[in-house]
């Protein structure tokens, strides 16, 4: 409970993806913790696999609608080939998707 | 939890002397010491010992929610606590055997620090590489309703408490990886609500079909080798130095989780179970797909990171489970194809 976003007791309804970070900033302790902090969320791109987006932001249909979520942090399917998209339900494995390593 | 029936002379001796408070049962603890050494030595396979596993639960209880009429002060009974190292020890020696098997011939770079993404890649390798028998896809074409309660009465004995064992890493972690299973637990735990803590939402399963979704009220019925696969779990997460073996355990039981829980649900909407009664499954395919990219990676990767001497847990915690969820699935594919019940006893009707 220490200012970061995954912390945070509440979501600001609307508040957009401030930042888009590389691989595991979230979690990434070499990350300078003003860049940490002054991000209100981040996506971390999964080699491979799913978007993973946590701290504050909102999900919503191209008119805005929000879409139904059940959890603060989300996988969002990047493959296409999800029975539950827009999230992910891991069948990233089973087609074997494969991404380019994302620039460094 | 009630206390069980006992399966043998290591459980009945635990429970006389649990019967007593610890500093009357000095007589007690003794023959429980000894009767103990005595049957480890001579167990044949301490993984489907029945006398043997539900002992070292019960013991391993007494730090959970404890034992019926069970004073609180046995926890940390010295006494108690060398019996079950007794015991903990033949039991570990065993998980590595099993687990070095199911590792097969993956290879490791030797000598150099692996980032998380490489430990991450390593994990995820593994688990593509499960090749054991499927009780998914039988449980989503062909089983019973009763085999379906079979089903969920194994899962039972850990689902009631999903999540507990691994919480006890928690203080034993830094920084990233901390931070990873803390956001992981949370989820498990319903983010603050508590009807949407993973647990319940197995017991609202449970109740749907008629079953009594108390926790341990199954235990008596379940064999030797699904206590283990949850004895795996107490084992890695109380012991500090198995902190890298309870990492590598959550990584690969979300890794392997998703799919099989969509095959899950879909064994029980074909008898026709409402959303209701599959939530806890459907719950599954979506956490479990965040889930298993911040096991792998921040996790175990970062606790790899962070002290690159634990990679040799992560892996023996990740194999070991593979190891013993191959034999419970196993069990059950042997005893549902032989058209026989996968528990001891038949499953009591809900009270």
């Amino acid at each position: 409970m220490t200012g970061r976003s995954l912390a945070r007791p509440s979501e600001k309804p609307g508040a957009p993806i401030a930042a888009v970070q590389g691989i595991n900033p979230g979690h990434d302790g070499t990350v300078p913790a003003e860049t940490q902090d002054s991000a209100a969320g981040s996506i971390v791109v999964c080699p491979d696999g799913p978007l993973i987006v946590r701290g504050d932001f909102e999900l919503v249909t191209p008119s805005g609608d929000p879409v139904p979520r059940e959890r603060r942090t989300v996988a969002l399917c990047r493959c296409g080939a999800s029975a539950i998209k827009p999230y992910c339900d891991g069948t990233h494995k089973m087609i074997r998707f494969r991404t380019e390593p994302p620039a460094g | 939890m009630r206390i069980p029936d006992t399966r043998g002379p290591i459980s009945s001796a635990l429970f006389a002397a649990l019967a007593k408070a610890p500093a009357t049962a000095k007589a007690e603890l003794d023959r429980l010491h000894r009767v103990a050494a005595e049957r480890v030595a001579a167990s044949g396979d301490i993984l489907t010992d029945e006398d043997i596993q539900l002992s070292l639960f019960c013991l391993y209880e007494l730090h959970y929610s404890g034992l019926d009429g069970v004073t609180d002060s046995w926890e940390w009974e010295p006494e108690l606590i060398r019996v079950r190292r007794l015991i903990e020890e033949p039991f570990e020696d065993a998980l590595r055997a099993a687990a070095h098997q199911a590792a097969g011939d993956v290879e490791l770079p030797a000598g150099i620090a692996m980032t998380s993404d490489a430990v991450a890649d390593v994990l995820f390798g593994l688990a593509a590489a499960d090749t054991g028998p499927s009780v998914s896809r039988f449980v989503a074409r062909k089983a019973s309703l009763q085999q379906l309660k079979e089903f969920l009465v194994h899962k039972s004995v850990y689902q009631l408490k999903e999540a507990d064992p691994h919480t006890w890493a928690i203080p034993r972690l830094q920084g990233r990886a901390k931070a990873a299973l803390v956001e992981i637990q949370a989820d498990e735990y319903g983010g603050g609500r508590p009807e949407r803590m993973h647990s319940a939402l197995f017991a609202r399963t449970m109740r749907g079909l008629g079953l009594d979704d108390s926790y341990g009220a199954y235990v008596d019925t379940v064999p030797a080798i699904s206590l283990a696969s949850v004895n795996l779990m107490s084992l890695c997460g109380l012991n500090r130095r198995l902190r890298g073996a309870i990492a590598g355990h959550l990584a690969i039981y979300e890794m392997t989780s998703s799919q099989p829980n969509r095959f899950y649900g879909n064994g029980f909407r074909r008898h026709g179970f409402a959303a209701e009664i599959t939530h806890y499954f459907d719950e599954h395919v979506e956490a479990d797909a965040v889930h298993e990219q911040i096991a792998g990676r921040d996790l175990a990767g970062g606790l790899v990171e962070a002290e690159p001497k634990l990679l040799a847990d992560v892996l023996f915690g990740a194999t070991a489970v593979m190891a013993i969820d191959s034999l419970v699935s196993a069990h059950l594919m042997a005893s549902w194809e032989a058209g026989e019940t996968s528990l001891r006893t038949a499953v009591p009707a809900a009270a």
